[in-house]
């Protein structure tokens, strides 16, 4: 028969529940600077398989921070679809990491609007925040063909403008700006 | 009091003391490391689309509706949902309604 001692065990149960939930969260980073190289890192996708990005070694990668609850995310996603349907897949990886607690909100989106790219799931954010040292979402971090960090944007983009799609292939080609910097 | 009670009434003072008002000063730093870029020092935006908060633009509303936009983002604002911390986000909403 419940008393008054097993309702005080179940409320303190449930405080030390609420105290441990911030336990095991990655602690944030500082994003890395223009030019660093990006050490190696497993994306885990959305079945649960597993790519590194240095088996992407020669690709031109842009990595995509996003999550459904993301109303500047939701926005953009159309043009980051369309984007990588004009990219060449030999020559560029377009990696969308959802930081969605629940991968079955991140299929259930993908599902609604068409969204076929390669995307991964980040619970927890120990890539977003632990890696990247992500600031806000969406947030994005072009990496270079021999893994050093060309750009790293912050907030929703037009991403299949011609303009955008010069930029990208310059990257991949090397091509830098007057200034020696890549963009 | 039984070492039962004593631990339930530490938990609940530890939980109690994490809720607190919205400090101005961290707030300030918190403006300027995620806000300042766009919505510049003095708060009056640096583009056409956004909100000069020295007038009082968008802030005539609830903390904690601003705090609900400032998870989920908000047309050409990023989301900060789970990189801000709830104090985070009470301390820049609360710096953000000194700039007017």
């Amino acid at each position: 028969m419940p008393t008054i001692k097993h309702g005080m065990q179940a409320i303190l149960l449930l405080l030390l529940m609420l105290q441990l939930s911030g336990c095991g969260k990655p602690a944030p980073v500082e994003p890395p600077k223009l030019g660093d190289t990006i050490s190696d890192v497993t994306f885990v996708s959305l079945d649960n398989g597993h790519l590194t990005l240095a088996s992407l070694n020669d690709k031109l990668v842009v990595v995509h921070f996003w999550a459904t609850w993301c109303a500047p995310c939701r926005k953009e996603m159309p043009s980051l679809e369309r984007l990588s349907q004009k990219l060449d897949p030999n020559k560029f990886a377009l990696i969308g990491i959802s930081v969605d607690e629940d991968v079955n909100l991140v299929k259930e989106f993908k599902l609604k609007y068409g969204i076929q790219f390669a995307n991964y799931i980040d619970i927890d954010m120990p890539l977003a925040k632990g890696h990247f040292g992500a600031t806000a979402f969406p947030e994005t971090f072009i990496i270079s063909r021999d893994g050093k960090l060309l750009r790293h944007m912050i907030g929703e983009h037009e991403w299949d403008t011609p303009a955008m799609l010069k930029l990208l292939n310059d990257a991949y080609s090397g091509i830098t700006t007057k200034s020696g910097a890549y963009w | 009091m039984s070492r039962f009670y004593q631990l339930a009434v530490l938990l609940l003072l530890s939980i109690a003391t994490t809720v607190e008002a919205g400090d101005p000063f961290s707030g300030h730093h918190v403006y300027t490391q995620h806000c300042l870029q766009c919505h510049s020092e003095d708060g009056s935006g640096n583009m056409v689309a956004i909100p000069n908060f020295r007038q009082g633009e968008g802030l005539l509303q609830p903390d904690y509706v601003l705090a609900e936009t400032l998870k989920q983002g908000l047309g050409a604002m990023p989301a900060y949902r789970g990189l801000l911390d709830d104090n985070e986000l009470a301390d820049v909403i609360t710096y953000l309604r000194t700039l007017q």
